[in-house]
């Protein structure tokens, strides 16, 4: 053993952090990097910096560069590079995000490794949050007719076509100014997660929430670090690490980040006195009739840019096996 | 370019007040303009001399000195913005390779990062040239004593 | 840590060779990261740093705001701001003075930078005081840091500066410096009348003028009130975010601007051409400062100080007290903004480790800025004055801001004494 762990030098990585401090995330990754270090006896350490080294939408080119040597990307934020992975933000998907997350890692392993998405990069874990909902500033919720001409917020690449689909009017600004265009009524609404309206401390400025099953649309994340260092680590430190990465730290990142995180703005949000409106069978029939041009959207596109005709496939996979890790995990957990 | 973003945004606002019609993507045109707008200036910054500098020795009066330091100066910004351009260049590339671009109108990011680093080439030319030009009481001299506006 | 001190020490030789604070933070800031990654990693993060800072929504807020005080300074404005303000107070002892500063104040309200304050001011107010055979002194000391309001009373491009580095709400900070500015206008006018008062031939009293003279020199400024009103306005009750409320405000700029120059698109092209490459430059030197802020991450220098800070066991209290004491000896060294990049990136963390306020310590950073601008042997806006007006020697121009300079070192203590001075207004916004 002593000559095994000589060849294995000690390796740091600096982990080049774009959310706030405040982030559901940041002890969950913290305790992650613990399980890494004991895992390889103190020789591979992970550094948060105490400040970002670019904008979150730089950070693969980043790490792919060496500039940065770890970091957890939103994949949403450069859209014409995840196409392969864009299936998993589509509406109507997965459940919760821990469940979601297993499947997301398993559907990559098995259909999308050949897209070459995450090529000069050692991917660790995909990540996705739970669904999106559709949150209402004095405005009440019974049927689609309800959202006709609202203005909402809208990002990334998802939720303007969802707006447009539903009749309503897509509002393209920063996160950073939503609660100012709340509060003054610019928009009538948002498109966010529980956790996402108590870290923007939004929950005063809203009184409904719309939700259909597998959300609206779904935000994705990828933990990645730069395959030079990775090459540097010992193969017994790498084995130790792969063992914590993968399906581990998908659904260690996800559950505890936005899983978890729900579930501690439950009480928020009742406090403030915000609904949560489940739409009713028919209304989700109705809006799964509209929004299912944007599936058909992204089958084409993956066509188109990845060469892949399998995205109906790859579609059904994910969901199934979404299901399948909820109803395991349920059952595990009693 | 600046009266264009000064007018989206009024239009922006108004629309959205009065016919409850927003510009839709008002915020990837601002960010587009913006970015050609202050790229393709970078030139003019160099040729105007616009930068703020500590001028404490600007008062030494030793002729050689200043000629040599003007020159010294003006090679390592040519220099830094020449390998600006290079990054920039690069930077196009990858953008071009992950087929970047903005989420509502998909404008791609390549052919501006190109354009901005085909401006930071210009601006180290220009850079090279001022340095090596004598100094001469221009427009230059009166913008930098006019400060830079801060 | 010693990466980190030999950058500062490289970095500021470099800049007092003359090379452009800009050059000498980006240069340095990446040769520094190579020590740590290599040439090429190193190398890289200068593409998308200056990508993604120019192709940045709340960044355009520079430009637009640049533009509006360009224009409202051409349309004549500043001058009538002067005469209403003279019409007031100019025949007390000491009044042009005084009027001078309620003019900075006024045009500062719509400007957001105070070498434009400064120079502005300095063309309408300096030959008036003459006339009345003010000391040069008091005239010069009072432009200069009158001007030095531009920054601190809305809208300011170092309180957006600061907004962007710390992820700070920029409307907040906006609405958190109108109350210090107005303690800081009171403060200069204090110390006019202080020193006038000391020595009354300093500044003799100008003649009085009639209420009518005054309600119409009042009549005329309404234009930069409806200015202020609808973007400072606009900003605190929400109709629109601090990126619209600089669109909108360029856009009314430009309809007095073109109204009163008779449609002058020539002009407005000259002006919309000088307010891009004041910009671009801006752009450049944040390019910079993210660069070596970029280095200053790496070195790891914000936390050991913070480590530091736990292990010598020192109230936040003291802290703040030190970093007021390294502002001041910097500031007399350093340009406005170079100090910001420089320490803000350092403190920042630290302030809100120590569980400070970033919208309250945003308003020291500038207040201290302020007298940045004003302390010899380096200050922006005593070279402004300097460069417009050769024949007023350096010598005089810092006797005459001393005792503004006293005003602000007790505007400094309050405003670091009573936090709510600058954290009312914001707490008050929805
Ligand atoms: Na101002
Ligand atoms: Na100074």
């Amino acid at each position: 053993a002593p000559a095994a762990a000589q060849d294995c030098e000690d390796v740091r990585l600096m982990y080049s952090r774009w959310v706030p401090p405040t982030h559901q995330s940041v002890p969950h990754m913290e305790d992650w990097f613990k399980q890494v270090e004991e895992a390889t006896e103190g020789r591979v350490k992970i550094n948060t910096l105490p400040k970002p080294l670019g904008k979150p939408q730089a950070h693969f080119d980043l790490v792919k560069a060496g500039t940065v040597d770890f970091t957890v990307i939103n994949n949403s934020y450069t859209p014409g590079r995840f196409v392969a992975e864009a299936g998993a933000e589509l509406p109507f998907i997965g459940g919760e995000a821990g469940p979601t997350s297993i499947a997301f890692w398993r559907t990559y392993q098995k259909y999308l490794t050949g897209a070459g998405d995450f090529d000069g990069v050692k991917l660790l874990a995909l990540a996705t949050q739970t669904g999106g909902d559709l949150w209402l500033k004095g405005k009440d919720f019974t049927s689609l007719e309800d959202l006709q001409g609202l203005k909402v917020r809208v990002a990334g690449t998802v939720t303007p076509k969802v707006a447009d689909a539903l009749g309503m009017v897509g509002v393209l600004k920063p996160i950073t100014e939503v609660y100012e265009m709340l509060s003054a009524g610019i928009v009538d609404g948002i498109f966010t997660i529980p956790e996402g309206v108590m870290s923007f401390k939004l929950e005063g400025q809203l009184d409904n929430a719309v939700r259909v099953p597998g959300g609206f649309y779904r935000l994705t994340s990828a933990i990645i670090m730069s395959e030079r260092k990775w090459n540097e680590i010992c193969a017994k430190d790498q084995a130790a690490i792969d063992k914590l990465a993968g399906e581990n730290l998908s659904w260690h990142y996800a559950h505890n980040t936005y899983d978890l995180g729900n579930q501690k703005a439950v009480g928020v949000l009742k406090e403030a006195g915000v609904d949560v409106i489940q739409a009713d069978p028919a209304t989700v029939k109705a809006m799964q009739d509209r929004l299912g041009g944007i599936e058909q959207e992204w089958i084409a596109d993956l066509k188109a840019e990845r060469g892949m005709d399998n995205g109906a496939e790859i579609l059904d996979y994910l969901r199934q096996e979404a299901d399948k890790v909820a109803k395991e995990r349920a059952k595990a957990g009693g | 370019m600046i009266v264009f973003l000064a007018l989206l945004t009024l239009v922006d606002v108004l629309g959205r007040y009065l016919l409850s019609a927003p510009v839709p993507g008002a915020l990837e045109i601002t960010e587009i303009v913006l970015a050609l707008m202050i790229g393709l200036a970078l030139p003019l910054v160099e040729r105007r001399q616009a930068h703020i500098t500590v001028d404490f020795v600007d008062g030494i009066r030793a002729p050689r000195f200043q000629r040599v330091r003007r020159i010294v100066l003006g090679l390592v910004m040519a220099g830094a913005l020449g390998v600006a351009a290079r990054q920039m260049f690069v930077q196009a590339e990858d953008y071009a390779l992950g087929n970047e671009h903005t989420m509502y109108f998909e404008i791609p990011a390549a052919p501006i990062a190109f354009a901005i680093a085909a401006s930071l080439a210009i601006g180290a030319a220009v850079a090279l040239a001022t340095s090596l030009r004598p100094p001469r009481d221009t427009e230059a001299d009166r913008i930098a004593d006019e400060g830079p506006g801060l | 840590m010693t990466t980190a001190l030999i950058a500062f020490a490289v970095m500021l030789a470099l800049a007092f060779l003359g090379l452009p604070i800009a050059f000498a933070l980006g240069i340095v800031g990446v040769v520094g990261f190579m020590t740590y990654t290599g040439v090429e990693p190193a190398l890289y993060m200068i593409g998308p740093t200056i990508y993604d800072s120019f192709n940045n929504y709340p960044l355009s807020v520079i430009p637009l705001f640049i533009l509006m005080g360009n224009l409202v300074s051409a349309s004549g404005l500043s001058r009538e701001l002067f005469r209403a303000a003279n019409a007031f107070i100019g025949h007390f002892r000491g009044g042009l003075a005084g009027a001078t500063i309620l003019a900075c104040g006024g045009f500062s309200a719509i400007s957001g930078s105070s070498v434009a304050t400064t120079a502005t001011m300095s063309q309408i107010a300096l030959p008036e005081m003459r006339a009345y055979n003010y000391s040069r002194r008091l005239a010069a000391g009072s432009v200069a840091a009158g001007g030095t309001l531009g920054i601190m009373i809305p809208p300011s491009i170092i309180l957006v500066i600061y907004g962007i580095m710390t992820e700070t709400e920029i409307g907040r900070l906006f609405i958190a410096g109108i109350l210090p500015g107005l303690l800081a206008l009171s403060l200069y006018l204090v110390a006019v009348f202080a020193v006038t008062a000391a020595r009354p031939e300093l500044g003799p009293a100008g003649p009085r003028h009639a209420w009518r003279d005054r309600l119409r020199a009042l009549g005329q400024v309404w234009a930069v009130a409806v200015l202020f009103a609808i973007v400072i306005g606009g900003i605190y009750g929400g109709v629109f975010t601090p990126t619209e409320a600089a669109g909108i405000g360029a856009c009314g700029a430009m309809y007095f601007f073109l109204r009163r120059s008779g449609f002058d698109l020539r002009g407005l092209a000259r002006i919309a051409t000088d307010t891009v490459v004041t910009s671009a430059m801006l752009f450049i030197i944040i390019v910079g400062a993210e660069l070596f802020s970029n280095l200053i991450s790496m070195s790891g220098l914000p936390n050991m100080l913070i480590d530091g800070i736990q292990a010598a066991g020192l109230a936040p209290y003291t802290v703040i007290l030190l970093m007021l004491v390294i502002y001041f000896v910097m500031g007399m060294f350093l340009d406005s903004l170079g100090m910001i990049l420089l320490t803000v990136p350092v403190f920042y963390p630290v302030i809100s480790f120590l569980g400070f306020d970033l919208i309250w310590f945003g308003i020291i950073v500038v207040t201290v800025t302020e007298i940045s601008l004003i302390t010899p042997p380096i200050g922006m806006n005593i070279f402004i004055m300097r460069s417009m007006n050769r024949d007023l020697p350096l010598g005089t121009i810092y006797t005459g801001v001393l005792p503004f300079v006293a005003a602000d070192v007790v505007r400094l203590a309050i405003l670091t004494a009573f936090p709510v001075i600058a954290l009312l207004l914001p707490s008050m916004m929805g």
